[in-house]
């Protein structure tokens, strides 16, 4: 189930004093079942941008294609079926959980659909399994849980939609690295495992790198670059003009290529870097232990 | 001005437990530790905004249990929390400033100049006119650290101050606390979750349930990437690298923390010649 987003603007308060335009002609694709990365500093229209995709903004101009449902600034389509199919997992989601337990929290909005009780307990113990948590915290209030587990139980609040497009919108801020690795884990295999299409908004070089097929980065509310992450962060200067970086082991390598050592400066990742400084340090005659033994 | 914090009390559920710990001025302090660990609740009692159930916290001379100090303290240590939106409370940025010296009862030519000052120093003095509600993450940041400034703080206490921020307004952000320590001596305890901020502190602590668990400077303690790890804490990417390298028999040194110093290690000959 793609998503198209043709020819989209979108502006706040037009005609008046405040007019801001958020986007500017965007033109995307999300493809069926893939992990795109989308980065942009704050006010890139990151936010306006998952919003539309979702149908809870409708566009200025252009248009959103959401499995054939067209979203036009006076469309007709249901948005409600839209909501359904894309769900959109907003910042620091557990402010929004309010139940007294976690299988209210996560069955609210299997309620809200006019669902009956067997089918929401199902689609409970579902979503909750889809996260990796034991089904006895269903019992328990959202407000007893460690910072990562009370955030999964918000995912699980929008998976229990059974969507198929999954948008988190910076799922790991403010979380330690024991939680951030909890969320993008439980992330990846949301998609490897369950084939959900997933949009993740973040502002971690690390993460997209490691975690994305494709990135699309935005600027002033336009398209900046788009590509493969190997693609995108070969243009380091660019990204930090734009207000963003690249990994740091990235950096290192296009820092060692600039010396003029024959390295790759396509890398993302640490166990990337490894390999191919240990490699070149093999070469030169600088290998290790098992080198020199050999 | 030193710090001195001594936490003793026998209860299970200690949110601090036994802390001892002495911040020398214009030291750079990064504290570590995943959430729940007492990082925060140690922030909060430098400028009184806990009082320690056991034990005692000594800002300067002055014990944070003694109410009479109580405005002393808040004007000596001062706060700033992780989201920006929250803490800037007037229509203009020069306002928002202000709003420190105006309750403190300070002259209107002397707010001026703090005022004027304070924003000079975190970058912002362009902005004095503007609504803060429409500055970036990082800009509304450095705003808060100048309505501290402005009271003439001699600690800045800031609670992951860059959690919210994108990689732009984390580097603004940094900047600006590294040139404060550095050039106005301010003593600065920055609590985060990003590891290649820790690297930039003089000093490195890490709490766990409670306890102050590794202290040194931050090769000391990134050097124990096994140990930092079981923490449930990171090491940069880049210690990562080095390690692995190291433990693979590479002639690579395993306490490396930054991208600078990993070039230079690998290429001794582009820093000699």
């Amino acid at each position: 189930m793609p998503i198209v987003v043709d020819n989209l603007s979108h502006v706040y308060n037009p005609d008046s004093p405040l007019e801001a335009r958020a986007l500017d002609q965007v033109n995307l694709e999300v493809r069926d079942g893939e992990f795109l990365g989308l980065i942009g500093s704050t006010g890139s229209g990151k936010s306006t941008l998952i919003q539309h995709l979702n149908g809870l903004l409708r566009p200025t101009s252009g248009r959103v294609l959401v499995d054939e449902v067209e979203i036009t600034a006076t469309s007709k389509g249901s948005l409600k079926a839209v909501r359904k199919k894309v769900g959109l997992v907003f910042q620091y989601p557990e402010h929004q959980l309010f139940e007294e337990t976690v299988r209210r929290d996560v069955g609210f909005g299997p309620r809200n659909l006019g669902l009956g009780p067997e089918e929401v307990e199902e689609r409970v113990r579902e979503a909750i399994t889809m996260v990796g948590l034991p089904e006895t915290v269903l019992e328990r209030s959202p407000f007893e849980l460690s910072g990562g587990q009370v955030r999964r139980v918000a995912i699980a609040g929008v998976l229990a939609m059974r969507p198929k497009v999954l948008i988190l919108d910076e799922p790991t801020a403010g979380l330690d690295p024991r939680g951030r690795e909890e969320i993008l884990g439980q992330v990846r295999r949301l998609h490897r495992d369950f084939g959900l299409t997933v949009v993740l908004v973040s502002h971690s070089m690390e993460d997209v790198a490691r975690l994305a097929q494709r990135l699309v980065v935005l600027h002033r509310g336009r398209v900046a670059l788009e590509g493969l992450p190997r693609e995108v962060f070969s243009h380091a200067e660019e990204l930090t003009r734009l207000g963003l970086g690249v990994p740091q082991v990235t950096s290192l390598l296009q820092a060692l290529r600039q010396r003029g050592l024959p390295l790759r400066q396509d890398v993302l990742t640490v166990e990337e870097a490894r390999d191919e400084l240990a490699r070149w340090l093999k070469t030169t005659g600088r290998g290790g232990r098992g080198m020199e033994s050999a | 001005m030193g710090l001195t914090h001594r936490y003793d009390a026998t209860r299970e559920d200690l949110a601090l437990d036994q802390v001892g710990l002495t911040v020398r001025e214009g030291e750079f302090v990064a504290v570590l530790g995943h959430n729940g660990s007492g990082k925060s609740t140690l922030a909060k009692h430098v400028n009184a905004l806990l009082l320690p159930t056991g034990g005692t916290v000594w800002v300067g001379g002055w014990d944070t249990r003694e109410q009479r100090f109580l405005w002393d303290i808040r004007r000596t240590a001062g706060m700033v929390f992780q989201n920006p939106d929250n803490q800037l409370i007037a229509t203009t940025v020069e306002e928002d400033v202000a709003f420190g010296p105006e309750n403190l009862g300070i002259p209107p030519a002397e707010i001026r100049r703090r005022v004027d000052e304070a924003l000079a120093a975190v970058g912002m003095a362009d902005f004095a006119q503007r609504a803060p509600h429409l500055l970036s993450g990082g800009q509304k940041q450095r705003v808060a650290i100048a309505g501290i400034l402005a009271m003439r703080p001699r600690v800045i206490v800031l609670d992951e101050p860059t959690a919210m921020l994108d990689p732009s307004g984390r580097r603004e952000v940094m900047q600006t606390v590294q040139r404060l320590n550095r050039e106005e001596g301010i003593t600065i305890l920055h609590i985060t979750h990003h590891m290649d901020e820790a690297v930039l502190a003089d000093r490195v602590l890490v709490m766990e349930a409670g306890r102050l668990v590794l202290s040194g400077t931050p090769r000391e303690v990134f050097s124990r990437v096994e140990e930092v790890k079981a923490l449930g804490l990171d090491v940069p990417q880049i210690t990562e690298l080095a390690a692995q390298l190291h433990a693979m028999g590479l002639p690579v040194p395993k306490d490396v923390l930054t991208v600078d110093e990993m070039v230079t290690a690998l290429c001794p000959s582009s820093s000699t010649t």
